[in-house]
C-alpha cells in the first residue's frame, strides 16, 4: 500500500512536470522511483502516447451548417 | 475605429459559422449542442457589437465568446458531480489498485501499428465522452488551445494542483477505456 501511495505521487509528479520544473529533490525520488517500479514506467509510456493522441484528437475537422440552417440563424439575427 | 453597427450580419454568418462549428466540435463531439451554442455566439455577438474593437480580428473575437460559452457549459455540467477528482480513489473492494491497469504487460503503444490513425481517433473519442464534463474542458484547454497552466485555472476556477490532478486523472481514465476496448 505504501509503494501504490508512492507511485500515486511519483506519476502525479510526473504529470506536473509537464506544467512546471520539479525540485532537485524531487527529480531525484522521481528517477530512483522509477528505477525500480515497473508500473510507474508503464504509465509514463502511456501518459507520452495519450499526449500525442489527444493532441492529434484535437486537431480541427471540418464542419458546416446547411444552407438552410444558415437562412434560419440569418432570419434570427436580423 | 469602424462604425460596428455597419457589419453584415449575412456575411457574418457566412464567414464564420462553420469555422465557428468546426471549432466546438473539436471540443464538444455534440453536433447539435455545438450548433447552439454558435447560434447563441452569434445572437450575443450581435447584441455585444459595440464592445467590438478592431484591436483583434473579428473571428477572434468571436472565438472567444464561443469559447466563453464552452467553459460556462461545462462548469454547470460539474454541478451534477460531487467530487470527481477524490471519488476516483475509492472503488469499492479494489483500494489502492488503481495503477494495476488491465494492460497488465502491454503499453498503448503496442497496439498502435494494429490500428489506424482514424480508429485510434474514434476510440479516444468515445473514451472521452466517458469523462467529467469539466474534465473534459481542461483536457481540449490543454490539447486543443494549447493554453498555459495559468489560463486553464483561471477558465475553471481550479487550483494548479487541482489541473495536474485533473490531467493525472483523465489519463488514468482513458487508458483504462482504451485497454479495455483493445483488450491490452
Amino acid at each position: 500500500m505504501r509503494t501504490l501511495k508512492r507511485c500515486e505521487q511519483i506519476t502525479l509528479d510526473y504529470e506536473r512536470s509537464n506544467f512546471e520544473a520539479l525540485s532537485v529533490k524531487d527529480r531525484l525520488g522521481m528517477r530512483m522511483h522509477l528505477g525500480m517500479c515497473v508500473k510507474c514506467r508503464r504509465y509514463m509510456k502511456d501518459s507520452k502516447k495519450l499526449d500525442l493522441w489527444l493532441k492529434r484528437r484535437y486537431e480541427l475537422a471540418d464542419y458546416s451548417f446547411s444552407n438552410v440552417e444558415k437562412s434560419a440563424i440569418k432570419e434570427k439575427l436580423n | 475605429m469602424t462604425n460596428n453597427s455597419e457589419i453584415d450580419v449575412n456575411a457574418l454568418v457566412d464567414d464564420h459559422s462553420d469555422y465557428l462549428l468546426s471549432f466546438a466540435m473539436s471540443k464538444l463531439k455534440d453536433l447539435d449542442l455545438a450548433k447552439d451554442l454558435v447560434q447563441d455566439t452569434l445572437v450575443s455577438a450581435i447584441t455585444k457589437l459595440e464592445t467590438f474593437e478592431k484591436r483583434s480580428k473579428l473571428r477572434t473575437w468571436l472565438t472567444s465568446i464561443l469559447n466563453r460559452k464552452i467553459i460556462d457549459h461545462w462548469r454547470k455540467a460539474e454541478t451534477r458531480y460531487t467530487d470527481p477528482v477524490s471519488s476516483f480513489f475509492q472503488q469499492e473492494g479494489k483500494p489502492g489498485h488503481w495503477l494495476d491497469s488491465k494492460g497488465k504487460n502491454k503499453t498503448l503503444e503496442t497496439i498502435e501499428d494494429q490500428i489506424s490513425r482514424e480508429e485510434t481517433n474514434m476510440e479516444l473519442a468515445d473514451c472521452l465522452g466517458k469523462l467529467p464534463d469539466k474534465w473534459k474542458g481542461v483536457v481540449a484547454s490543454k490539447y486543443l488551445e494549447e493554453k498555459d497552466s495559468e489560463e486553464i485555472c483561471k477558465d475553471f476556477e481550479i487550483t494548479s494542483s487541482n489541473l495536474w490532478v485533473i490531467i493525472h486523472r483523465a489519463k488514468l481514465v482513458l487508458r483504462d477505456c482504451l485497454q479495455n476496448k483493445w483488450e491490452l
